[in-house]
């Protein structure tokens, strides 16, 4: 007989400014939040400007759930005390040799702690569902609690931020912060905190302990990425939302072709939802007088599944490359010891996204991709020289770049997917598509979007296909409006923000999807 | 120094020049993408140049039981329909004191329908809309609405389940509707380009004849104990109008009504003698037919009980109440060619009709002379049809074998049974002239089929009107 125990975790409850809702930067409480702050971080003197960004940050975070705002202090405590421990043991009197040991110790006790917590909250449950499955494969029938764990919202990003710091001093490549509050504002810069970009103490802290005055250029360039930002967000991940989510929400009555267009659809409605975030948040840090790094580059257009990932979450795909990869040996010891470590990283990677098996999958199937691209690299030359194709023509790059996108879009099946069982299911759904009439029947406009939307959707994914391949070709579109006379960027943001508020999803007739990436 | 100056200057104004194009065009798209709903029932009352002297407020009750129009023309009375569909009374308060933002009436009427709810909005939120889409953003709407979303059994509801929220009640949502009808681009028509303005001055006539619900009655004594929110809101709008020195008239408009709603009616007697204002429980009174004078079963007067009970309303207010007769002030002109354009809406809406049911509806306005000519008398073998044709004042027994003519004056103020030469392509036609200035404006040929298995005849025209 088996039983399960519910047990229940909770913290204290702690309420400030009565009742508060979760702020999204596509919510209204963000449009009068985010100028409030602007205004007064500009106003204020420069020597407390950190501690104005750090209370808005906090009071950012709260909005989502107030007591965990504890974690997010944790953290910062701890590999704030790390830094301090790695800096004092550089600088103390004790041997040489034994400040190696010493400081990897400070490193460990920092990372168990992290990773501890992170763990506790993320994948407790998934471990103990996973333990109990590998018992029950030996005949060992194991019943052990299950707890009722809300996931802190960013916890892996704030986390994995925070770590970067312990490295990055352990490694000296970072003085170590004395200024705990300041050291706390890092962790917690409200733009990139809850999703990224993952951001390394070399490029934030530095500009955090530096604040700038206020830049007119600099503002004007923010606007521009906010607003991009919200165009690909409220207008086109959303209204992609629409499709995709009518169509895997009913894999059994949506099959074939109808799945064919949803995941390539979610292809576009991942890239959009995050990079969206992404560009919100380094628009907001710009006002601000902060650069953020760049979390996307085009990804969609790479001609490999590894340039791909070089292009697509560059902030968490460096940082496990810097944490990860290069400390397990990278591609230094031989070619089985390379693969097995970017087999490693992707594994690590898929997990970090989720505490469930299809992220796992999905993580397994772009690290065997990238191997299996290595290994087949040779006989792949070999048929192109020998059919002699031009490696640069467009139609071979487009060819590629097809193929990748199609790899990449089929382990999005994976990560969409609430199972790997409902994830084979659409593959095989896929496979056997036998509907094609549905492309021009019209019953594509029945699947959460009419014909309207539907030739919006296609409309605005032109607009950023233009705007990727202008990337990358190396013209900035940003830029390039920059450059114009002030009235006619004055008239772009005007007619950008007038499109966007009436062709975007938001409103209180319409309920603000989250961010995707919030759930990592 | 002074070159920086003047580049801030310049950005400075760019920026103010910007935010001033900004809200232009989503003012612009505002008006375009709002539904219409509110602008139709609303826009007449904001074009309004003379003060309005009377405002109906109240529910559907109010729009469907109450023609300002019929006032203007019988009694010279300029009032406005303010009933919202599912009003609750905190609803109506504060469309009442918006209303007051733009005109100063004489008298108040309100329908004290759902005086046991306490909730202060109606549950289907788009009635919400109806009732104050169009009243400008001003400060007095942002506290209605703040107030009215303020809604604790409303909330508490919503929790349970047993209000569907269909749209989050936020105050962004009616204090900037573009925030909620944005997403109507993709359904825009031609009549968001060039939106109808309604011309039954807040009113609107719902054409079908049905039978009501099971009628009740409850004893005077018998009444709502609870001081329930609509109760507080009734109090305040009650209080309201007589600092301003306003005089209020309570209702209770004919319907069908439930046992509760009985008791509610009760209760307005206690009210409106606190008070010291005059009530009409028209529950009490013969005023309508339920039985031709009900356009659903549930409660609402199609526009043959809405004349009946505007026009006892008009003989009321002008006995009871001191309101000039705007009729002949040149002031006024503007009101008689909005009579001219309610006379043209009513004619169509006539020449619309495919039954005989809703066209004797109609033909209950003492406006029309109508005459009829028979060919086939079985269709007074239904009682159904004998009750409409009671309702324009004629006799069925009356109409015996030699008689093919009916002549009705005004509705049934005189009715002459006569026998004449028929040439007609139905089984009866139907001529209708116009009082006033004798045009004929519609022939009609009906044709009527019998089925013995059915319980009514059925009675239909081609659709030929003339």
């Amino acid at each position: 007989m088996t039983f399960k125990t519910q047990m229940r975790y909770n913290f204290p409850e702690i309420k400030i400014f009565g009742e508060i809702r979760k702020m999204l930067f596509n919510s209204a409480e963000f449009l009068i939040f985010f100028p409030i702050v602007v205004l007064v971080y500009f106003i204020i003197p420069k020597k407390i400007k950190y501690l104005w960004l750090l209370a808005a940050s906090y009071y950012f975070y709260m909005c989502w759930n107030a007591r965990y705002a504890l974690l997010l202090f944790f953290s910062t405590a701890v590999t704030w005390a790390s830094g301090l421990l790695l800096e004092r043991i550089k600088h103390g009197e004790i041997d040489e040799a034994r400040k190696i040991p010493a400081k990897k110790a400070v490193v460990a006790l920092s990372f168990f702690l992290n990773l501890g917590v992170l763990f506790w909250f993320k994948y407790v449950n998934f471990a103990v569902a996973t333990l109990e499955r590998l018992l029950r494969l030996v005949h060992i029938q194991l019943s052990l609690p299950e707890f009722d764990i809300l996931l802190p919202v960013g916890i892996s990003f704030f986390t994995f931020q925070a770590l970067s710091y312990t490295m990055d001093v352990y490694r000296d490549e970072i003085y170590a912060e004395k200024n705990f509050f300041r050291y706390a504002l890092f962790v917690s810069f409200f733009p990139q905190l809850v999703a990224g970009p993952i951001e390394r103490s070399k490029n934030l802290l530095k500009q955090l302990a530096d604040p700038q005055k206020f830049s007119f250029a600099r503002f004007k360039d923010g606007i521009l990425l906010m607003l991009w930002g919200f165009f690909l967000k409220i207008v086109l991940a959303d209204r992609l939302a629409l499709f995709v989510d009518t169509v895997y929400g009913d894999v059994w009555s949506y099959g074939g072709w109808y799945l064919i267009i949803a995941t390539m659809l979610f292809g576009v409605q991942i890239y959009c939802d995050f990079y969206g975030y992404s560009v919100i948040a380094t628009g907001a840090a710009e006002i601000l007088g902060i650069r953020l790094m760049e979390n996307f580059d085009a990804p969609y257009l790479s001609c490999s599944v590894a340039e791909f990932w070089r292009k697509w979450h560059i902030s968490l795909t460096s940082w496990f490359r810097d944490y990860l990869y290069i400390p397990l040996g990278g591609s230094r010891r031989g070619k089985a010891r390379k693969y097995r470590n970017k087999m490693i990283v992707f594994l690590i990677s898929g997990l970090w996204h989720g505490a469930q098996s299809t992220y796992v999958v999905w993580g397994m199937l772009n690290g065997l991709y990238q191997v299996a691209g290595e290994l087949t690299e040779p006989i792949r030359t070999r048929l192109i020289d020998a059919c002699g194709l031009h490696r640069e023509s467009f139609a071979h790059r487009l060819l590629r770049c097809g193929i990748t996108f199609v790899l990449v879009d089929f382990s999005w099946i994976f990560f969409r997917a609430s199972t790997v069982r409902r994830a084979l299911a659409i593959v095989r759904s896929i496979l056997t598509a036998g509907n094609p009439w549905i492309l021009l029947d019209g019953s594509l406009y029945e699947c959460g979007l009419d014909s309207k939307n539907f030739w919006l959707v296609l409309l605005c994914i032109a607009v950023l296909l233009l705007a990727d391949c202008l990337k990358h070709r190396g013209i900035c579109v940003r830029k390039v409006i920059l450059r114009q006379d002030v009235w006619c960027q004055c008239m772009v943001v005007v007619f950008a923000i007038a499109l966007i508020l009436l062709f975007g999803l938001w409103g209180p007739a319409y309920s603000e999807a989250n961010f995707i990436y919030f759930q990592f | 120094m002074k070159k920086k100056g003047s580049k801030n200057g310049k950005r400075l104004l760019a920026c103010l020049v910007s935010l001033c194009l900004l809200v232009l065009i989503l003012a612009g798209l505002t008006d375009l993408v709002q539904r219409k709903a509110s602008d139709y029932k609303y826009q007449a009352f904001f074009e309004e140049e003379e003060n309005i002297d009377v405002l109906f407020m109240g529910t559907s009750h109010v729009i469907n039981g109450i023609f300002p129009m019929e006032l203007w023309k019988d009694y010279g009375i300029a009032s406005y329909n303010f009933g919202g569909h599912s009003n609750a009374i905190a609803t109506s308060y504060w469309v009442m004191e918006l209303a007051m933002e733009y005109s100063s009436p004489s008298l108040v009427v309100i329908d004290c329908l759902s005086l046991s709810s306490n909730y202060k909005t109606a549950t289907g939120y788009s009635s919400v809309h109806v009732s104050l889409d169009a009243f400008p953003l001003s400060l007095k709407k942002a506290e209605a609405v703040m107030d009215l979303l303020d809604d604790e059994a409303m909330d508490q509801a919503i929790a349970e389940g047993s209000v569907e929220e269909t749209e989050e009640r936020s105050p962004l949502g009616l204090l900037w509707d573009f925030s909620v009808y944005h997403s109507r681009w993709s359904e825009l028509s031609k009549d968001d380009f060039e939106p109808a303005a309604g011309v039954e001055k807040g009113a609107e006539s719902r054409i079908a004849v049905a039978v009501p619900n099971e009628i009740v009655r409850v004893p005077k004594s018998e009444k709502l104990e609870e001081d329930t929110v609509a109760v507080q809101y009734l109090e305040k709008m009650i209080a309201d109008c007589q600092e301003r020195g306003i005089d209020v008239l309570l209702v209770y408009l004919p319907f069908p009504a439930s046992e509760g709603q009985w008791k509610d009616a009760n209760r307005v007697y206690e009210i409106a003698e606190e008070y010291g204002v005059n009530y009409i429980n028209f529950l009490d009174m013969n005023i309508v037919d339920f039985d031709t004078d009900c356009y659903d079963t549930a409660s609402h007067l199609n526009p043959s009980g809405a004349r009946k009970v505007t026009d006892y309303l008009g003989e009321y207010i002008t006995e009871h109440y001191d309101l000039t007769d705007h009729r002949a002030e040149e002031a006024y002109a503007g009101w008689d060619e909005d009579y001219e354009s309610y006379k043209d809406y009513k004619v169509k809406n006539m020449k619309a009709q495919t039954t005989l049911d809703t066209y004797l509806m109609l033909l209950a306005d003492k406006n029309y002379d109508v005459e009829v000519e028979l060919a086939d008398q079985r269709l007074f073998d239904s009682s159904y049809y004998s009750r409409l044709f009671a309702n324009i004042g004629v006799d069925t027994a009356l109409v015996t074998e030699g008689v093919s003519l009916l002549k009705i004056t005004a509705a049934g103020q005189d009715v002459a049974y006569c026998s004449a030469d028929i040439d007609i392509e139905g089984d009866l036609r139907f001529t209708v002239t116009d009082r006033e200035t004798g045009e004929v404006v519609d022939i009609v040929d009906f044709y009527l089929m019998i089925d013995p298995e059915a319980e009514e005849p059925v009675v239909q025209t081609e659709g030929k009107h003339g």
